[in-house]
């Protein structure tokens, strides 16, 4: 055979078989690091992976068409390492607490070239409600002032440890506290052991020691009166790359919101399964008159207490300046609306006070066979409550509201007061119960002995 | 010190690492082993618990990232320096699916160096080892200046992250560790960089004046072509 002839073959086989080789596609690589172990993070999270809500929104037509997506999720248990995560581009976005977050920002424009943008929200609560102090369960401490000459721990550069300074400040006792650097799960642990006088931690530690027993709140987070909230980072870059794949993100930031939102009992059921945290723990936070109002705008509210935690970070951890003009947009969120047909300045101007908000909410038993039944009255929660126990029946769990602040209670866990009258409130610190019953002329009572009254008799 | 001076003090350092090379190559990784092995020990002790998890990560295909991902070179070493090639570390599985509680988390830019300052640290014990003529009182000060440098690098070196929020590998978490109060562990973290660097200067110089050649050994060297060997041989292990 020829060279000519050879050539003559190669090019003919070419010819043929080129129309039938798929053209190369473009694969986009979308790397999400998110926090399990963070309540507050789950709509940008566990719930968007979990029900493939970024793989339904991604765009698939027009500059996409012809795109692979390699999507990949790593779980963290801090705001940290996602930094460091995005900084070394192995994630593209993140998402983690309001502390973190701005240590985020200020460490990426510290450098010549990176960036991130803040693009959304994940929740929020507007007191500060989701961290909280927490002392051992048979701790003699009631009040935060009684932290005066203790030794408290907390996770160092967390939203608990700046609301903890925030509280110390408020109570001037800053330089009275032994301030210890402890993880979630040794201070838990410690709680558990009382080896510790006082832990502060962020959602939802506070109530998974309630819930398991080991500790009670003496502060809660809503008492600093700061919002807490969370969001969403994303790398410029990629953001500027792709930003039909941002706003699908956070597109499926919102389904995800809205699927908790009509499906509490169900949500937080799954995401046990998920995340390993108790679905009684999820319920305090994801329930109608829970801790966490799931908004993903970005409220000029936030803005500003943002700008609050960087000041405290500087103060005490010395990090980078923010440019939070540069940082923040609305863009992204903005277009996520736009393409569910949604009305985001409607959103925007929506603030949840719980005070307000949960003000007459029925208290609820979590039943373990027939799951969660209300109560329009206290007298009949705690009939109902009286009854099941006295079948012998399993309660996952109960639920009250803090009369002071409108929060989501556990009810072993809440102070009840007894009126003259027989009308019964609940509270969720002791000193604030005290008061309330000085002023009625009330008892000061716990869940058992509220139950014993309801007994049946016969 | 003149550059001529330091020069001949730097050949005499380098003759003495040559003639006992394989020592000092057993004593630079042996230290090098020995600090991270150290490191793991008190992680151990303070936490009364062994590790229960190893993770290796992909450390060259990262670097390759970070470079063609970061438009700034200069932005760039500052990145790799925070990759990981292993990780060992506590996984605590009361909670949720387990967090990593505590970790040991080998850095190569920290490997690097704490290889340079075992590298120093074996020099300075070889050269003490072959001034044998030299008094107490040197031997002892130069001791102290080696043990204090070693202390100062091994410290800012060490790359121990215990899982509180925010935290990363970071030396004041060794001190935190060991009871350093927060706010006193976050007053000493920015002198980090001014300890480690320290520490090298003071390696550094004890090397230097270690390696002193000597009236005799001066006199050879200025005389003779800078015949390194010739030099180590009649100097240092006289």
């Amino acid at each position: 055979m020829t060279q000519k002839t050879l050539g003559f073959g190669l090019g003919l086989a070419l010819a043929v078989a080129l129309p039938s080789i798929p053209a190369l596609a473009k694969t986009i690589d979308i790397a999400i690091g998110h926090q399990s172990m963070c309540t507050d993070t789950y709509t940008a999270g566990i719930v968007v992976k979990e029900l493939g809500l970024l793989e339904k929104n991604l765009p698939k037509d027009g500059d996409y068409a012809d795109v692979d997506y390699n999507i990949s999720w790593a779980d963290y248990s801090s705001g940290g390492p996602i930094t460091n995560q995005m900084l070394a581009n192995k994630l593209n976005i993140g998402v983690m607490g309001d502390y973190p977050l701005i240590v985020n920002g200020a460490k990426f424009q510290e450098t010549d070239s990176l960036r991130t943008l803040y693009i959304a929200g994940t929740g929020y609560n507007l007191k500060g409600s989701g961290n909280a102090v927490v002392v051992p369960v048979d701790s003699d401490i009631y009040s935060f002032d009684q932290l005066k000459g203790k030794s408290v721990s907390t996770p160092v550069g967390s939203a608990a440890w700046g609301m903890l300074l925030k509280a110390m400040q408020d109570n001037g006792i800053r330089e009275d506290v032994s301030l210890k650097n402890q993880s979630p799960a040794v201070g838990a642990a410690n709680i558990a052991a009382g080896k510790i006088d006082a832990h502060s931690d962020f959602c939802p530690w506070s109530e998974i020691m309630e819930f398991r027993g080991t500790g009670r709140k003496i502060y809660d987070g809503s008492e600093a009166g700061v919002p807490y909230l969370h969001g969403v980072v994303v790398r410029q870059d990629f953001a500027e790359e792709y930003p039909e794949v941002v706003t699908a993100f956070l597109k499926a930031v919102i389904e995800a919101g809205k699927w908790i939102e009509d499906n509490p009992s169900e949500a937080v059921d799954l995401m046990e399964k998920w995340t390993g945290v108790e679905k009684e723990v999820l319920y305090i936070y994801f329930s109608n008159g829970g801790h966490l109002t799931l908004d993903p705008t970005i409220k000029d509210a936030w803005v500003d207490a943002l700008k609050l935690d960087h000041t405290v970070l500087v103060k005490e951890k010395a990090i980078p300046p923010l440019d939070f003009d540069a940082w923040i947009t609305e863009d992204y969120i903005k277009a996520a609306y736009s393409d569910l047909g949604m009305d985001y300045e409607a959103d925007k101007a929506k603030v949840v006070d719980p005070e307000a908000a949960n003000a007459g909410l029925p208290a609820e038993i979590w039943h373990s066979r027939d799951g969660i039944l209300k109560y329009g009255s206290m007298p009949e929660f705690l009939k109902a409550v009286a009854e099941f126990q006295g079948t012998g029946a399993k309660l996952n769990a109960t639920y009250v509201y803090d009369k002071s602040t409108g929060l989501k209670l556990f009810g072993k866990t809440a102070y009840f007061v007894l009126g003259e009258d027989g009308s019964y409130e609940t509270f969720l610190r002791k000193p604030d119960a005290e008061t309330y019953a000085a002023e009625v002329k009330g008892q000061l009572i716990d869940l058992p002995t509220a139950v014993a009254a309801f007994i049946p008799t016969e | 010190m003149t550059v001529l001076a330091l020069g001949r003090r730097l050949a005499v350092a380098g003759a003495c690492v040559r003639s006992r090379f394989g020592l000092w190559l057993a004593l630079t990784a042996g230290f090098t082993v020995g600090y991270y092995a150290l490191l793991m020990s008190a992680l151990i002790v303070r936490f009364g618990a062994l590790p229960n998890y190893a993770t290796a990560y992909n450390w060259p295909a990262n670097v390759w990232t970070i470079y063609r991902s970061t438009p700034s070179f200069s932005d760039v070493p500052p990145i790799v320096a925070e990759e990981y090639l292993l990780e060992f570390g506590y996984m605590n599985y009361d909670f949720g699916h387990g967090i990593s509680e505590w970790a040991l988390n080998i850095l190569p830019y920290k490997v690097f160096l704490v290889m340079i300052l075992a590298g120093l640290l074996a020099t300075s014990l070889l050269l003490l080892k072959a001034k044998t003529g030299c008094p107490t009182s040197t031997r002892l000060k130069a001791g102290t200046a080696t043990g204090l440098g070693a202390g100062f690098v091994a410290v800012t070196s060490a790359t121990m992250s215990w899982v509180v929020c925010c935290a990363t590998p970071t030396w004041i978490v060794g001190l935190s560790m060991l009871g350093l109060s927060v706010s006193a562990s976050f007053w000493v973290e920015p002198a980090g960089p001014y300890l480690t660097a320290g520490g090298y200067a003071l390696l550094a110089a004890t090397v230097l004046i270690l390696a002193d050649p000597g009236p005799s050994d001066r006199h050879a060297a200025t005389a003779a072509s800078p015949d390194t060997q010739s030099s180590s041989a009649k100097g240092v292990h006289a």
